[in-house]
């Protein structure tokens, strides 16, 4: 029998209930988004508040983390399981992040569909692993070489007749280290092992087995690649073999006649050329009459949470970050590559390329550009080193291509072996 | 004063000393917590690291020397180690002798003309090591730099020291000497101005020249101050050249300035490589404690604490 008491009781205590469960339902989601965009920081942040407009049940935290130490940070907090919901991690780190700090896959998350519709397949393929995805491109770049058109020029070149192939290109920079006297080309490293990566791809090779179990970089075309890095370090004189920090510098200071350097770096070159020198662009140069086949470099978003609510609201934010809406004037605002597969239709991007002609080279490779190769396990830097230093022995002449680039292949699939 | 007095003074005496004894420990205990929770126990875990295979979202694996075992495999390694003795052997001509004619000859000059020259020979140790590194960076470079400016002015071109693998080491070696020169000269010259002028002035009368004064008393007598400035050279050098290489060659070109601390770094904070830094870690420890029991053993015989 319910008395007046028990009956006041059951009413309070269903009272409490259902307000409890109304206040979980508009209580906010708050999710972490690790990410090092130090220079776009503020773009980033009006980015996440058009989000948390949108989608007033999710609260995004970002957190500015150092772009070197991000993937151990993140593999740190795995341990104790306190990951962000979303990091911001360099693409060649995919695999390591998957196997050692737990990320998530993507697919079959509300709303994931969209991804293949907003980003190209040969961007969004850097996600991919054993058939699942899980990372999505963000702040992609592509090779390009950066002309300082007053040095061809003094060095009896065109400049707008760029080198299309590597072979046009060791002519030139010859032309302009007889000429003028000054260091013709430097190839920005791109983190360690980028550049060789874009050399030896762009050949046709691949520098790892599908199932990333050893590297497969020794062909007798990247030896033919490397081997011409070599001659024009090493017989030509016409390549640079300062150190990465100076011949920057050099050529953003106009002494310098052509830098190879990603895309992301247009905005920057173009303000430091302003009263210095006339800045101009042309794609990564092909392989012989190979078409060209260019490793990217910058960095990918994965998600980590393991709690099905702040992995949908973590997905949603994936969403919107990679829609055209948002990836379209991020890229003209930042220089990065577009991601949408019809950039170059859109308003935006045809508006800046009126504005800015020499910028579609971005958009002319992006088909071109594949995945950087994602070393596999604990020790990327490591073989990161190995291949650093066999272009490093290879400009100083401590070896032909031939015996280099073998060994090094050697001994990276080593430590792919040795590695977790 | 009677003997029953005397008796009782004594009982309060060791009864106070009974009811004091505690507070030693009590001083000192914060800075044994602070020790052993900030230095011991991180290094005690360490060592245990250097066995383990941490696995996310599991217990870590036991998996015994094989951490030692791919570190030593690697030539990155060989290489740190072999470039971490070239760090420590160079530092000792450069951090710990030169420093020693310098500073006897600002004690002798005296005056505010030796002011000067401390105040000189002090300022790159007030300068941060990225600054000291970007400075010489742009002093050696070879395009724009001030030094191929200057050669350029005799028709003279600057060789390409950094980005050179036989050379790359030494620039780094040099740098960091350079920047701890004028702190080790101060040491010295307070380990200077504790000997007698008048002791010279025997010597003097007796016969003694500059360079018998200098081996046979300032040596000896200097002596504690040089020991302590070798200790803490061989201690500190590879640790003193970490932000030069990582501002001006990140171990390279081709690991011809890596070392033992740079490579730990890497492996911990790039690679999250915990087990292989640790083991690395292990390795740089007890290498350089082996160095300071070697050199303990060897000079402190010869060292004049009198």
């Amino acid at each position: 029998m319910i008395t007046r008491r028990s009956a006041t009781a059951l009413l309070g205590a269903s009272t409490i209930v259902s307000g409890a469960t109304l206040a979980s339902a508009q209580a906010p989601t708050t999710i972490t988004l690790w990410h090092y965009q130090t220079g776009n920081r503020d773009a980033l942040r009006a980015v996440l508040d058009q989000f948390e407009a949108a989608n007033p049940t999710i609260k995004v935290t970002d957190v500015l983390k150092n772009n070197e130490t991000m993937a151990s940070e993140i593999q740190a907090a795995a341990m104790a399981n306190r990951t962000p919901d979303i990091g911001q991690v360099l693409g060649r780190l995919v695999v390591g992040m998957i196997r050692n700090a737990g990320a998530q896959p993507l697919d079959g998350l509300p709303e994931s569909e969209a991804l293949e519709r907003h980003i190209l397949p040969n961007f969004l393929a850097i996600g991919r692993y054993r058939g699942r995805l899980y990372a999505v491109p963000h702040s992609f770049g592509t090779p390009v070489v950066y002309i300082n058109r007053g040095i061809l020029r003094d060095a009896g070149l065109d400049p707008d007749q760029p080198p299309r192939t590597w072979q046009e290109l060791r002519q030139q920079a010859r032309q302009i280290r007889e000429r003028t006297n000054k260091i013709a080309l430097y190839v920005a490293q791109g983190g360690r092992d980028v550049a060789a990566q874009q050399m030896m791809t762009n050949t046709g090779a691949d520098m790892m087995d599908p199932d990333l179990k050893r590297a497969t970089f020794s062909t007798l075309e990247t030896i033919e690649a490397m081997q011409l890095w070599q001659d024009m370090a090493v017989k030509d004189k016409s390549y640079g073999t300062l150190t990465e920090r100076e011949l920057g510098a050099l050529f953003m200071g106009g002494q310098i006649g052509m830098m190879i350097q990603s895309i992301a770096t247009f905005q920057e070159a173009r303000r430091n050329a302003e009263g210095k020198f006339e800045l101009g662009i042309a794609q990564y140069p092909q392989w012989k009459s190979l078409p060209r086949r260019v490793a990217n470099s910058g960095s990918t978003m994965l998600v980590f949470s393991r709690d099905a609510q702040r992995r949908a609201a973590a997905m949603k934010l994936i969403a919107h970050l990679t829609s055209p809406d948002v990836t379209n004037p991020w890229a003209v605002e930042s220089g990065y590559l577009p991601l949408d597969p019809r950039a170059s239709d859109s308003a935006l991007v045809r508006d800046y390329l009126a504005k800015e002609p020499r910028w579609r080279v971005a958009v002319d490779q992006m088909q071109d550009t594949i995945p950087t190769a994602r070393w596999p396990g604990n020790r990327v830097v490591e073989i990161q080193i190995v291949i650093e230093n066999m272009v490093q022995a290879l400009v100083q002449g401590r070896g032909t291509a031939a015996e280099l680039v073998p060994a090094a292949e050697r001994q990276v699939s080593a430590i792919i072996a040795q590695s977790s | 004063m009677n003997s029953r007095a005397v008796a009782l003074g004594e009982a309060r005496g060791d009864a106070w000393a009974r009811s004091t004894a505690w507070r030693p420990y009590a001083y000192l205990l914060p800075l044994i917590v602070l020790l052993g929770v900030f230095t011991y126990w991180p290094l005690l875990q360490t060592f245990r690291f250097g066995f383990l295979r941490l696995n996310p979202g599991g217990p870590p694996e036991f998996v015994g020397l094989q951490n030692y075992a791919g570190v030593f495999a690697h030539n990155q390694f060989q290489d740190a180690l072999r470039n971490s003795v070239v760090y420590v052997l160079g530092a000792i001509p450069l951090k710990v002798l030169l420093p020693i004619p310098i500073a006897f000859f600002i004690w002798t000059i005296g005056g505010r003309i030796a002011g000067f020259h401390k105040s000189v020979l002090f300022v790159p140790t007030l300068l941060s090591f990225v600054v000291v590194s970007v400075l010489w960076i742009w002093m050696l470079n070879p395009v724009a730099g001030f030094l191929a400016s200057v050669l350029g002015l005799v028709g003279l071109g600057m060789p390409v020291l950094l980005s050179n693998a036989d050379t790359a080491i030494y620039v780094i070696l040099g740098v960091s000497a350079w920047k701890i020169l004028g702190f080790n000269v101060l040491l010295y010259l307070a380990g200077l101005a504790s000997i007698r002028r008048d002791l010279i002035e025997a010597m003097r009368v007796d016969g003694a020249g500059d360079w018998v004064i200098f081996r046979r008393l300032i040596v000896p007598l200097l002596s504690p101050t040089i020991f302590f400035v070798l200790i803490s050279t061989v201690v500190f050098s590879i640790q003193q050249v970490f932000t030069p290489i990582d501002v001006m060659t990140q171990g390279g070109p081709a690991n011809a300035t890596t070392n033992l601390f740079y490579i730990a770094y890497q492996y911990t904070f790039e690679s999250f490589n915990i087990g292989f830094a640790s083991a690395a870690v292990t390795l740089l420890f007890l290498a350089i404690g082996a160095l300071l029991v070697a050199k303990l053993a060897l000079l402190e015989r010869h060292v004049h604490y009198g």
